[in-house]
């Protein structure tokens, strides 16, 4: 495995062998990447960039960080060219972030390995192997028959996409539920997901929460109500989280407290969120890794 | 110029008139004088088109030459090789060119550019809209008098239902042919695909296929109450069609043509790169037999291209900033015959028939019809010739074709048009 650009592009071993090694650096097990990591993020993060940066740190690489802000993309350069130009440096994988579904794997054939790190609504596989690996950190290494409700935005939610799609490999039953603009039932089908009426029904027989963080500008357009309807019908409360008191919560972050989850359940001894963000730079040290090794094949 | 021609040995096959039989075609001054068993050549110029099939002459009713403004896309010189090689005698302009053509004197200026080229024959088509601003009317009696056929802002729709009442209004009374982009701009949004499970997997913005019927709906009835004649641009759904049918059942002048991507390809091809990005956008299975179904019956009249070239790094450039649009001249005939007539999906006679003479009577033009006294504008094609759709052999500077690597069979051997025969 050369490139990581999303969950469908992976086999079902090389899903156990990232999860397998992230478990072994997790333990203190040495990983090392093959060359210099670059990370062009189009789009402003913070969890996600630091996490791979501490993932660099992690298996010994060295980063080249360009900030397309302040680099040529400002002056029109495409990110073709500039991946090339990484590549002349030395940079052996490019870790990239970008508004623009599909162009990881348009980037994949200039040379080196690609890590998607987002690309638009399409796909955010660490994120999503990082959530799987959490659930099994907490509840065993078997995901088959749990159910995980999602809650929110989905359309515009790579998140949603990648990790509906990597919990549904594994076994667990996957439930989509939100605003009916936000929840097109076409998508949960090929997610291989399904959907329910309401978050209410859902979470009667769910083993798992993960509220998606709303994004506010959809407010403007019409697609959903505004935060207070939002937070009483597809928020995870306070109250629905004490109704489910075997109920696990997960949030991909950064999280709108108050609209999609109330701040009183997110440092509950039943989040997860903590514990998602702390599993992240283990996951992207194991895919760092394991790209590196790819580039010899 | 008393030029004799005499097409020797073809099957002509002419779906209008029931005729099907291997038989020679003279041709003089333009003008078929004969058609029968053996012609003696009597010192004609001698075409020999044994094994080949000889058609009416394929029109192509909905093309985008890129001219004025666009070269880089498509000249008139490529544009032209391209028809030829497609079989098509006569092809449609659309005017949403660099600038707009919306004035009598820009579209005479393409028609007589392309005379100068090539016998295929160019039918500049004026804006609906004053640059295509879709606001104030362009000057339809003036297209009238300088002979234009049709009004389009193809590449947007009309967006505005009043300005499209007006249109219309004025269209009747001009004599003009209305060709409609339907597409409500709010459903389809920013959406770069139709809304499927392959679209949304990918988390492409989406458009809302009924985005088409609806604006569909609205054009019959305004075309309906005024009287215009409306043609439906690249129709590709399933509820277009029931709108379609249901103007022609009320007797509303409407007739619709349908591409040969949308009478082949689905939602799941978009799977496979920008190529497959167009607007109307590659719909679902069930919509594409619908069209099919609906070109076998009649209700769709014609095939038309949407032949819309550009350059490989406009495609390159990812599928939100990719342009909208695939070539299509050279490919039509070929993918659809191997695709639809071979498999039995579609009738010879029909296929022949939307890219010939239905396309010439929505236009008004030349009728397509091998029989004597007629304009002699004829497609001879080797059905049983095999080629790969190379896109590197392509006359179009448009490489951008989703039927790239396809093996076809069907090869265009010649037209026959303005009074001279041109080999493919």
């Amino acid at each position: 495995m050369k490139h990581l650009v999303d969950i469908e592009s992976l086999s079902d071993a090389e899903i156990q062998e990232i999860l397998e090694l992230a478990g072994t650096v997790r333990r203190g097990g040495a990983a090392r990447a093959r060359g210099p990591v670059a990370t062009l993020f189009y789009e402003p993060s913070t969890r996600t960039e630091m996490s791979f940066l501490r993932a660099c740190q992690i298996v010994g690489a060295e980063v080249l960080r360009l900030a397309p802000e302040t680099s040529s993309a400002t002056k029109g350069e495409g990110p073709v060219e500039t991946v090339k130009t990484l590549f002349s440096i030395g940079a052996r994988t490019v870790v990239i972030r970008t508004s623009e579904p599909l162009l990881p794997r348009r980037l994949t054939t200039i040379g080196p390995s690609i890590v998607n790190a987002g690309d638009g609504a399409h796909a955010h596989p660490t994120q999503a192997l990082a959530d799987a690996a959490t659930l099994m950190d907490a509840i065993g290494a078997d995901l088959s028959g749990l159910t995980v409700v999602m809650a929110g935005d989905h359309l515009h939610s790579r998140v949603s996409r990648s990790s509906a799609t990597l919990l549904a490999r594994l076994g667990c039953r996957v439930v989509l539920v939100g605003p009916p603009s936000l929840n097109p039932p076409e998508l949960a089908r090929a997610l291989g997901a399904q959907t329910a009426a309401s978050l209410d029904e859902a979470l009667d027989a769910a083993d798992v929460v993960m509220a998606l963080r709303i994004q506010r500008e959809r407010q403007g357009a019409g697609l959903v109500p505004d935060a207070a309807e939002y937070r009483r019908v597809w928020g995870v409360t306070e109250e629905r989280f004490r109704a489910h008191p075997h109920l696990l919560l997960m949030h991909p972050g950064p999280a709108n407290l108050g609209v999609e989850v109330d701040s009183t359940v997110v440092d509950d001894e039943r989040s997860l969120i903590r514990r998602q963000v702390a599993m992240g730079p283990y996951i992207r040290a194991s895919v760092l890794t394991i790209v590196g090794r790819g580039q010899d094949a | 110029m008393s030029e004799e021609i005499l097409l020797r040995g073809a099957r002509v096959f002419d779906p209008g008139q029931e005729l099907d039989e291997v038989a020679d075609v003279l041709v003089a001054d333009g003008i078929i004088r004969r058609v029968g068993g053996s012609i003696a050549a009597d010192g004609a110029i001698v075409i020999d088109l044994k094994g080949a099939h000889l058609f009416p002459g394929f029109v192509d009713m909905h093309v985008h030459l890129r001219q004025p403004g666009q070269d880089a896309k498509e000249t008139l010189a490529t544009a032209l090789g391209a028809a030829r090689g497609g079989g098509f005698t006569a092809i449609g302009a659309m005017a949403n060119t660099k600038p707009p053509i919306d004035s009598a004197a820009a579209a005479r200026a393409i028609e007589e550019a392309a005379a100068g080229l090539s016998p295929i024959r160019v039918h500049q088509f004026g804006s609906v809209t004053l640059g295509l601003q879709g606001e104030a009317l362009a000057p339809f009696e003036a297209y009238a008098g300088a002979g234009i056929l049709a009004v389009s802002d193809d590449g947007a729709p009309v967006a505005h239902a009043g300005v499209m009442a007006r249109a219309l209004a004025h269209a009747r009374a001009a004599g003009l042919l209305v060709i409609e982009h339907a597409e409500d701009p709010e459903l389809a949004g920013d959406g770069v695909a139709s809304l499927s499970e392959s679209a949304l997997r990918l988390g492409l913005p989406t458009q809302d296929p009924l985005s088409e019927a609806v604006m569909v709906a609205r054009d019959v009835l305004l075309a309906g109450r005024s009287g215009a004649r409306i043609h439906i641009a690249h129709a590709s759904t399933a509820d277009t069609c029931d709108v379609v049918a249901f103007g022609k059942a009320r007797g509303v002048a409407v007739s619709a043509e349908v591409t040969p991507h949308h009478l082949l390809l689905t939602d799941a091809a978009i799977d496979r790169g920008t190529n497959a990005k167009m607007n109307p956008p590659l719909r679902s299975e069930a919509d594409r037999r619908a069209m099919v179904a609906a070109l076998e019956a009649g209700l769709v009249d014609a095939v038309a291209t949407d032949h819309a070239p550009h350059t490989a790094d406009e495609k390159d450039s990812g599928w939100l900033a990719a342009p909208f649009g695939v070539s299509g001249l050279e490919t039509a005939f070929s993918v659809l015959y191997t695709d639809l007539v071979r498999p039995g999906d579609l009738s010879l006679g029909r296929l022949v028939t939307a890219l010939s003479s239905a396309p010439a009577a929505i236009l008004g033009i030349e009728r397509r019809s091998v029989a004597p006294g007629m304009a002699a504008n004829l497609t001879a094609v080797d059905l049983a010739a095999a080629w790969t759709v190379d896109v590197r052999a392509l006359a179009t500077k448009g490489r951008n074709t989703p039927f790239a690597g396809r093996q076809v069979a069907g090869r265009v051997v010649g037209i026959m048009a303005g009074g001279k025969w041109v080999a493919a």
